[in-house]
């Protein structure tokens, strides 16, 4: 059983989230707790799929798939592939495993956050939907499928972003953010264009391996590059970042900092795998680097002066994402020198990895914290809160951990990562890992100011009724406040066992081409 | 050795810094521990001190926090200001530049 199951592990974990969204409806006539307890169990069905393929893909067996075939792992019956093909590297697990874990965390606050709310069985489809289109993303072997699944994690996040349409700011944020991302997903589709008709395949191992790199192979790249680059949130592309986190449910806010890093996913993807050391690397990994400068600088200094508490967290994930672009960045512009990658490009990207899951675990508890903030006051603006800190101790001391990790304090993840990144970039270009350090302590300046805004001083009459949150929220805060000192104390088997394999994978094109060719 | 993260050019480890943190913490609370334990709860004895006057009980809003820096820096913020105007028509536009400087990065650069 155990054997069936890991063998056909691929496309389950993309399938099973999506059936459990297509039976929503017909659940959903069991009452409110049916569609809680089918949400949350298929989540953890796939969480459970995906760590059983992880641990077999980490241990050094990335897993082939073709849909559709006699034999799954039948990928060139005609001598070149054909039908899809899903492969799962360590990369692809490795995110597919932040994707799932988050997910359920993400459902588990939702049970009581989302209690009040109508339309729980359309909140809960597209929660299941988002993370078919994430699993599909991280796990697709096929530029084309990359497209579809870009497409439908795009329509169900906007449509989650607009599920308080009562208020105008959430629909105006859903239709930035669906043209946004419908633009992006155009660039994808016509870069598949150019794929398939000069190559006349779709498969990303086979278009890597027939590779001219010529002048519309350049304007491939160009396209992905920069719809990724603006999916992940990258200055100056990342407005609609503030528009869509600031007004999604808190939750759906924790969950769409993901969403972005499945972007990210595919844009090392598309730099790495698909084009490699034949692509212009240096260029691009420059180009990267500098997106990555502007976006970690830009985003913290807007974070600064916001008064809306999941505004100014909005800025701060875009900041966040400077630190990965700068770290990845950096490893690309080495790519062709094998002693500077040797020497601190693999470093670099490892920190850049280590800090996509930091990232999704801390800022996926700041957003909930703040999402605690709302649920238990019902305001969102700083200038109007004050010391609940009385009232709410665990959601403070929660929201300290979050806020200490972001800032890169030890011994907290974030911490961890960040150092890995300032060291390696350091032999890079010095003045880089200075500007990096410096967001840093802007980062902690800006979530003193929120910190202190929201929970110090004395207690304010308004609030004096407000009590802690319920326990689902807190437990699923607490499970993410565990694992971010967790990662921050045993930093080295992270890296070992989770960060290591998944940034070798990414630098072994021939082994993923190799996967299916 | 578990615990210890290689970082490039050199290692971190944060068990050391917990031993590190808790013995600083021991000495601290070894400290306190000496101070005075009869006082009166609720009495000028537990009032913050603020230069023999009472204590104001007020807030500073987040609005107010940090005003000299962004008085200072007014300049780099009204940049940011119209840089961030909310309208979709911008937010095509840094696509669009974007694009277009990387395009002529990469075929440029492989003309160099």
């Amino acid at each position: 059983m155990m054997a069936f199951l890991l063998q056909h592990a691929p496309p389950l974990v993309i399938a099973l989230p999506l059936v459990a969204a297509f039976a929503m409806p017909m659940v959903s006539r069991l009452g409110a707790r049916a569609v809680k307890a089918w949400a949350l169990l298929s989540l953890l069905a796939t969480e459970s799929l995906v760590l059983l393929l992880g641990r077999d893909v980490m241990s050094g067996n990335p897993h082939v798939y073709a849909l559709g075939a006699a034999i799954p792992s039948l990928t060139t019956p005609a001598g070149y592939p054909i039908r899809i093909i899903i492969e799962v590297d360590a990369m692809s697990a490795f995110m597919a495993m932040i994707c799932a874990s988050i997910s359920v965390l993400v459902c588990m606050y939702s049970l009581q956050y989302v209690r009040k709310k109508g339309g729980q069985d359309k909140y809960y489809t597209l929660l299941l939907l988002m993370t078919a289109g994430m699993m599909g993303l991280v796990c697709t072997g096929d530029l084309f499928s990359m497209f579809v699944f870009l497409e439908l994690l795009s329509v169900s996040s906007g449509a989650l972003i607009a599920f308080y349409a009562r208020r105008g700011e959430s629909s105006e944020a859903a239709f930035k953010f669906m043209v946004v991302s419908s633009i992006g997903a155009l660039m994808v589709l016509l870069a598949a264009g150019i794929f398939y008709g000069q190559y006349n395949m779709l498969n990303l191992a086979a278009i890597g391996g027939m590779l001219r790199f010529g002048f519309l192979d350049k304007v491939a790249l160009v396209l992905l590059v920069a719809a990724f680059a603006m999916k992940c949130g990258a200055v100056p592309m990342h407005m609609w970042v503030s528009d869509a986190y600031g007004e999604a449910p808190a939750p759906v806010s924790a969950f769409l900092v993901v969403a972005s890093q499945a972007s990210l996913y595919a844009l090392f993807r598309v730099c790495f795998t698909l084009f490699g050391v034949a692509a212009a690397t240096e260029i691009m990994g420059w180009a990267l680097v500098v997106l990555g400068m502007l976006t970690m600088f830009i985003g913290v200094t807007m974070a600064i002066p916001q008064k809306d508490i999941k505004r100014l967290m909005s800025y701060h994930a875009v900041s966040q994402t400077g630190y990965m672009l700068l770290g990845v960045g950096v490893c690309l512009a080495v790519l062709g020198n094998a002693a500077a990658l040797g020497s601190f490009g693999i470093t670099a990207m490892q920190g850049g990895l280590f800090h996509v899951v930091n990232h999704a675990m801390y800022k996926g508890l700041l957003f909930l914290a703040a999402g605690a903030i709302i649920y238990r006051t019902g305001t969102r603006d700083l200038n109007k809160l004050g010391g609940l800190a009385h009232r709410m101790p665990l959601t403070a001391i929660f929201f300290l951990i979050g806020a200490f990790s972001i800032s890169g304090l030890p011994p907290f993840n974030g911490f961890a990562s960040k150092l890995m990144i300032y060291e390696s970039v350091f032999r890079f270009n010095p003045l880089l890992s200075v500007i990096a350090m410096l967001t840093s302590i802007l980062t902690l300046a800006s979530f003193m100011k929120v910190f202190h805004s929201a929970f110090l001083g004395p207690e304010l009459p308004e609030y004096r009724g407000v009590r802690e949150m319920p326990p689902a929220m807190w437990i699923s805060m607490g499970i993410l406040a565990v694992f971010i000192m967790l990662f921050g104390i045993f930093p080295d088997l992270v890296v070992q066992y989770l960060v290591g394999p998944a940034s070798q994978a990414l630098l072994d094109r021939i082994g993923y081409l190799g996967g299916v060719l | 050795m578990t615990g210890v993260l290689m970082t490039g050019a050199g290692f971190w480890s944060p068990l050391v810094w917990l031993a590190a943190f808790l013995i600083v913490l021991a000495i601290v609370l070894l400290i306190r521990s000496t101070g005075r334990k009869k006082f009166r709860h609720g009495t000028d004895q537990t009032a913050a001190f603020f230069s023999g006057n009472e204590a104001p009980k007020t807030h500073v809003k987040a609005g107010n926090i940090y005003w000299g820096f962004f008085v200072t820096t007014g300049r780099y913020y009204r940049w940011l200001q119209r840089m961030h105007t909310g309208i979709i028509n911008d937010y095509v536009y840094g696509f669009v530049l974007i694009m277009v400087i990387l395009l002529a990065a990469v075929t440029m650069g492989g003309l160099l």
